[in-house]
């Protein structure tokens, strides 16, 4: 394929940590062939030092409902160990699929960066 | 060649090309790769081709994972056909089927937090048809080149 368009664009993860949060940076296409690795790699990153973590998802290009589920499951994890997931800033057809799908049910969703960190549960909590 | 057409699929299958890949989804990454390299060729809009690549690897999840269970010693079959009018997939498992109606609503409230149905949702939310065989082991997709996104 010798396109560029969004769809086809290979999946890149950035990953900091400040404190008990993991940072996380999804950019490109979460496609059939690396959406296992994909969930593999968010529930590595939550422990109990380390419990919460911040999906950017302005540059994820395109998702199916088995990297919603991959979401989902980090949330979960994160859950057991008193901490949350979030995701910041969907747009375009993944806004869209995230919204047929109600994941904003499941895992909250926010516009902005400082919106979801001041969301996160305390360790009073 | 898949089980039958369904009626109200008005397509052509006797250009359709078949492929035959393990079950995994790495392996379903193959025909993925030469559908959306026809589409390209034939012209088809981004927008299309995103609806098309989001209902085909629907389908081959379902396919791996429900209706061949992750078995490895498996395999999934993926027809197709693509041309100025339409593109028509054909997904087919080698399980047992099951009943399409019976999957519930997974936006409904009591079943957000179940895994399943999400996929065949998309799949008749991009596609223009959704057509599920007798025995729910495969599934017809068809998209009008010219249909816009949903």
């Amino acid at each position: 394929m010798t396109t560029t368009a969004g769809y086809a664009v290979p999946l890149e993860i950035t990953v900091r940590r400040d404190g008990p949060v993991h940072f996380v940076s999804l950019s490109g296409a979460a496609s059939i062939d690396v959406v296992e690795s994909l969930q593999a790699r968010l529930l590595a990153l939550i422990d109990s030092s380390t419990p919460n973590m911040i999906i950017d998802v302005s540059k994820l290009t395109f998702i199916t409902s088995i990297g919603i589920a991959a979401l989902i499951a980090a949330d979960a994890r994160s859950q057991t160990l008193r901490g949350a997931a979030r995701l910041v800033n969907p747009t375009g057809e993944v806004a869209r699929i995230l919204d047929l799908t109600h994941i904003d049910a499941m895992v909250e969703v926010y516009a902005t960066l400082d919106d979801a960190v001041g969301s996160l549960p305390t360790a009073s909590d | 060649m898949a089980d039958s057409i369904p009626q109200d699929f008005d397509v052509d299958t006797a250009d359709m090309i078949e492929m035959v890949v393990p079950n995994n989804l790495r392996a379903a990454k193959a025909p993925e790769d030469k559908i959306l390299a026809a589409l390209e060729r034939s012209g088809y809009s981004a927008d299309t081709i995103f609806a098309i690549k989001l209902a085909l690897e629907e389908a081959m999840t379902n396919a791996v994972k429900h209706g061949n269970r992750n078995d490895p010693s498996k395999h999934i079959t993926v027809l197709y056909t693509v041309n100025d009018r339409y593109a028509c997939v054909v997904v087919r498992d080698e399980g047992t089927g099951f009943c399409p109606a019976a999957v519930p609503d997974p936006t409904q409230t009591e079943n957000l937090e179940r895994p399943f149905g999400r996929g065949i949702m998309l799949m008749t939310s991009y596609m223009t048809k959704v057509h599920f065989g007798e025995n729910g082991n495969e599934v017809w997709m068809l998209k009008n080149k010219n249909e816009s996104s949903p």
